[in-house]
C-alpha cells in the first residue's frame, strides 16, 4: 500500500486564477465573505507587497490598492474537489476525499501500471499543472501519515512502515488537526510536536484527553487498519470556472475551457465512459448563455473536445464579457478503451472523421453539412437523401453528378430547348414515370444534351402541348 | 555524394524527366496520359483547377482518384459545390455514401476554414473546394494546411483567376472540347513550360 495525499492548499485561489494565463503577475486575494471580511488566500504577487492571509480585507486593500479581490465560494471549492477526485480516478480506482481540500489516493496497486513511483509522482504533478491547481503531495504506507506530512507541507515519500515514526516526529502539532481544546491542553503541557506526543504515556493520554488522540497516532503509525471511504463519481459532470477578469474573446474562453476538459477527460477515462454531447455555459452580466455541442461520436479526447469548443466559440458573438464558464455533461455512457490508448487504425480514423464533422457543424451549423446517399426511388429528385443511405438503392446508368435543386425551365425556340444557346441532344429519351401513388407523379423524358460551352446537361421534356423542357442536372 | 545518390533525392528534379515527383506522393488519376505527364494527382499540396464554367467535366476528371481514395477508407469533403452532388451517380462511380460530406453554406470565411480544418485533420483523402474570391493570404494558408496532411487538395475556381498569382503546386486550366476535355498545365512545381493534354472519352490522351 502506498497512499498519496494531495492537499490543495490554495484551492480557492487556484479556482479563480487558473482560468487565465499570466494571472500570477497581478496581486490576487480571496476573502472570507463575513461581517469582517478577511484575506483567506493570496498569491505571491500579493504577498510581495505585504498582503498576508488572515489580515482584514480593508487592511489588505490599504497596503495594496490594486489588489484583485474575490469572495470565497465554499460550494464551488467542494465541486472542484469532487472534480479533482474524478480526475484522480484516472490514476487509481481508490480515491477518497479528505476534509475540504484534500484527496487520498491508494497508489500501491497502480504504480507498476504507471511505470514506477517516480513516473507516478511526475504524472500527478504534470496532471495538476495542466488542471491549473497546486497541491502539496506526500506519500506514505498509511493514509493518516501521508495526510499529516502533507498537512505540514512536507512533500516526502515514506515507503516503509518502520520509517513512519521517525518521519512524523518532527511534525508540528497542527499536522494532527486536533480539536481546539485538545490542542490547547497539549500546548499547556509543553507538547509542540508529534514526537512529543509519542513520548507521553499512552494510558495517561487517553485518560486526560480522550481516546481520539491515541487512536489517531495508532493509525498514523500503521498499528491499526484505517479504511478510507471510497469516493464514487456522480453519473454526470458539472464543472465551473470563474474567470479572474472578464473574457472578451474566444481564445481566453478556450484556455479556460481546457482546464475543465482535462478534468472531464480524466474522469471519463477513469470510469470507462465517454460523452457524445456537452453543454457550454457562458455567464455574463446579461445572464447565462447555454451552447449545446454535439461530439459526433462517443469520446473522451480532451484535444478533440477543445477543438470542438474552439470551433463553436470562434464565431460566436459574445453579448457581454464573460466572467464564468461552465461545462456540463448529463450522460456519461460506457465507452470501451479506445485505440488512441492502444493502437491507431480504422476505428481511430473513423473517430477523427466524426470529430472533424462535429467541429464543422459546431461552427457552420448542423444543416450546412450534407451526406448525400442514394435512395430507392425512380424519381430523380427523390433518388437521394441526406444521411443514411439504402443498401439496396437501384443503380441507374447515365445519371449526372450534379443535380439542380429545382428543375430549371428552359426556353424553347423552333421546337428546340435552349440554355444560353441552342442545345444539341446527344442521347435519350429515357422515360421516367413514377409516383402516381403518392401524389407526386412525374412523367418525363430525359435527354443528355450539350450546350455551346460543351457542357453535358441532363434535361427532360414533359408531355404537354407544346412540350415543356427543364434542366435538371449537369454531368460535370 | 555521387551523382547517382544525388539523383535519388526527392527534391532534385532532372530537367527533361517526364514526371517530376511531388513531395507528398501522388494518387493515380485514372487517366493514363495525365499520369504519364504528372505522375498522378499530387498529395499534400494544393492543386488548382480553373474552369470556364461549373460543370465542364471537372468532377469526372477527379472521380477515378476520388473513388480510389474512398476505396482505401479515406474520407472526402466537398466544400461549397455549385450544385447538389447527386448520390446515385456518385455511388455508380464507386464513392460510397458514407465517405463523402458536403459543406454548403453562404459563409465564405467558414468555407475556407472548413477546408483548412479538413486538410489539417489528416483524416481526409481529398478536400475539394469551389471558391471564387481568394486573397493570396488565404491561398497560402490553404497551401500550408495541405502540406500539413497528405490529402488531395483541390481548389476549383473560375478561369478568370488564371492571372492571379497562386502558391498552388499544380495549376491546370480545363477546356471542354468536342468529345472530351483539354487539360492545360499552367504551372507545376519542379516543371516548366505549358503543355496541353486532351482527355478523350475512354481516357485516350492526345498531345495537342
Amino acid at each position: 500500500m502506498l497512499w498519496f495525499a494531495l492537499r490543495f492548499h490554495r484551492l480557492a485561489l487556484d479556482l479563480v486564477l487558473r482560468g487565465m494565463p499570466g494571472t500570477h503577475r497581478e496581486p490576487h486575494a480571496i476573502y472570507e465573505d463575513a461581517a469582517l471580511p478577511r484575506v483567506h488566500q493570496c498569491n505571491a504577487a500579493a504577498r510581495a507587497v505585504g498582503v498576508i492571509p488572515g489580515m482584514p480585507l480593508a487592511a489588505a486593500l490599504g497596503v495594496c490598492p490594486r489588489l484583485h479581490t474575490h469572495a470565497r465560494r465554499p460550494a464551488a471549492e467542494r465541486e472542484a474537489l469532487e472534480n479533482l477526485a474524478g480526475w484522480a480516478l484516472g490514476l487509481t480506482s481508490q480515491v477518497s476525499l479528505r476534509g475540504s481540500d484534500g484527496l487520498l489516493l491508494e497508489m500501491g496497486g497502480s504504480l507498476r501500471l504507471l511505470g514506477g513511483l517516480e513516473a507516478a509522482l511526475r504524472k500527478v504533478r504534470h496532471g495538476l499543472a495542466r488542471l491549473g491547481v497546486r497541491a502539496y503531495l506526500a506519500a506514505a504506507p498509511v493514509p493518516a501519515a501521508a495526510w499529516m506530512l502533507c498537512r505540514a507541507g512536507r512533500q516526502e515519500v515514506i515507503r516503509d512502515t518502520g520509517a513512519l515514526a521517525a518521519a512524523l516526529r518532527p511534525l508540528p502539532l497542527a499536522a494532527l488537526e486536533l480539536a481546539p481544546d485538545t490542542a490547547g491542553a497539549l500546548a499547556s503541557m509543553g507538547v509542540a510536536t508529534v514526537g512529543d506526543c509519542l513520548r507521553l504515556p499512552r494510558a495517561g493520554l487517553a485518560r486526560r484527553l480522550g481516546p481520539e488522540l491515541p487512536a489517531l497516532l495508532d493509525r498514523a503509525l500503521g498499528r491499526v487498519p484505517d479504511p478510507q471511504p471510497p469516493w464514487r463519481p456522480p453519473p454526470r459532470y458539472r464543472g465551473r470556472l470563474e474567470l479572474p477578469a472578464a473574457a472578451t474573446d474566444s481564445a481566453a474562453l478556450v484556455f479556460a475551457a481546457r482546464r475543465l476538459l482535462e478534468e472531464l477527460a480524466g474522469r471519463l477515462r477513469a470510469t470507462g465512459t465517454g460523452i457524445d454531447a456537452l453543454q457550454l455555459e457562458l455567464e455574463h452580466e446579461r445572464g447565462r448563455e447555454r451552447l449545446p455541442l454535439t461530439c459526433g461520436t462517443l469520446t473522451r479526447d480532451a484535444d478533440a473536445l477543445q477543438e470542438l469548443v474552439r470551433a463553436r466559440l470562434e464565431h460566436h458573438a459574445l453579448p457581454a464579457p464573460v466572467h464564468a464558464l461552465g461545462l456540463r455533461a448529463d450522460h456519461l455512457p460506457p465507452l470501451a478503451p479506445q485505440s488512441d490508448e492502444l493502437f491507431p487504425g480504422a476505428a481511430a480514423r473513423d473517430r477523427e472523421w466524426r470529430h472533424l464533422l462535429a467541429r464543422l457543424a459546431a461552427r457552420l451549423g448542423g444543416d450546412a453539412l450534407l451526406a448525400p446517399a442514394p435512395a430507392a426511388d425512380h424519381r430523380p429528385e427523390r433518388a437521394w437523401r441526406d444521411g443514411g443511405g439504402e443498401l439496396h438503392a437501384p443503380h441507374f446508368r447515365h445519371r449526372p453528378l450534379w443535380l439542380l435543386e429545382e428543375p430549371q425551365p428552359l426556353a424553347v425556340r423552333a421546337g428546340t430547348p435552349w440554355h444560353d444557346g441552342r442545345l444539341r441532344l446527344l442521347a435519350g429519351p429515357e422515360r421516367i414515370e413514377a409516383g402516381w401513388w403518392d401524389g407526386h407523379a412525374v412523367q418525363r423524358d430525359y435527354f443528355v444534351a450539350e450546350d455551346l460551352q460543351r457542357r453535358r446537361l441532363w434535361i427532360y421534356r414533359e408531355p404537354h402541348t407544346p412540350p415543356r423542357w427543364f434542366l435538371h442536372g449537369l454531368f460535370g | 555524394m555521387n551523382t547517382a545518390a544525388l539523383l535519388e533525392r526527392a527534391d532534385i528534379w532532372r530537367g527533361g524527366s517526364p514526371s517530376p515527383r511531388f513531395r507528398g506522393g501522388t494518387v493515380a488519376s485514372g487517366h493514363p496520359g495525365l499520369d504519364a505527364e504528372l505522375g498522378g494527382w499530387p498529395l499534400g499540396c494544393l492543386t488548382e483547377l480553373l474552369l470556364p464554367a461549373a460543370g465542364v467535366g471537372e468532377v469526372s476528371l477527379l472521380l477515378p482518384a476520388l473513388a480510389r481514395l474512398a476505396e482505401d477508407g479515406r474520407r472526402l469533403l466537398w466544400v461549397a459545390p455549385p450544385y447538389l452532388p447527386y448520390a446515385p451517380a456518385l455511388a455508380a462511380a464507386g464513392i460510397p455514401s458514407g465517405a463523402l460530406r458536403v459543406v454548403r453554406t453562404a459563409d465564405a470565411a467558414g468555407c475556407w476554414w472548413a477546408m483548412e480544418q479538413a486538410l489539417k485533420s489528416g483524416v481526409c483523402g481529398a478536400v475539394l473546394g469551389w471558391m471564387r474570391q481568394a486573397s493570396l493570404r488565404r491561398l497560402r494558408r490553404l497551401q500550408l494546411a495541405a502540406e500539413a496532411g497528405e490529402a488531395l487538395a483541390v481548389l476549383l475556381r473560375p478561369a478568370t483567376c488564371a492571372r492571379q498569382h497562386s502558391p498552388a503546386a499544380l495549376r491546370l486550366a480545363l477546356h471542354p472540347v468536342a468529345g472530351g476535355l483539354e487539360v492545360e498545365i499552367l504551372k507545376r512545381r519542379g516543371g516548366w513550360g505549358r503543355r496541353t493534354l486532351r482527355l478523350a472519352p475512354g481516357h485516350a490522351v492526345v498531345r495537342a
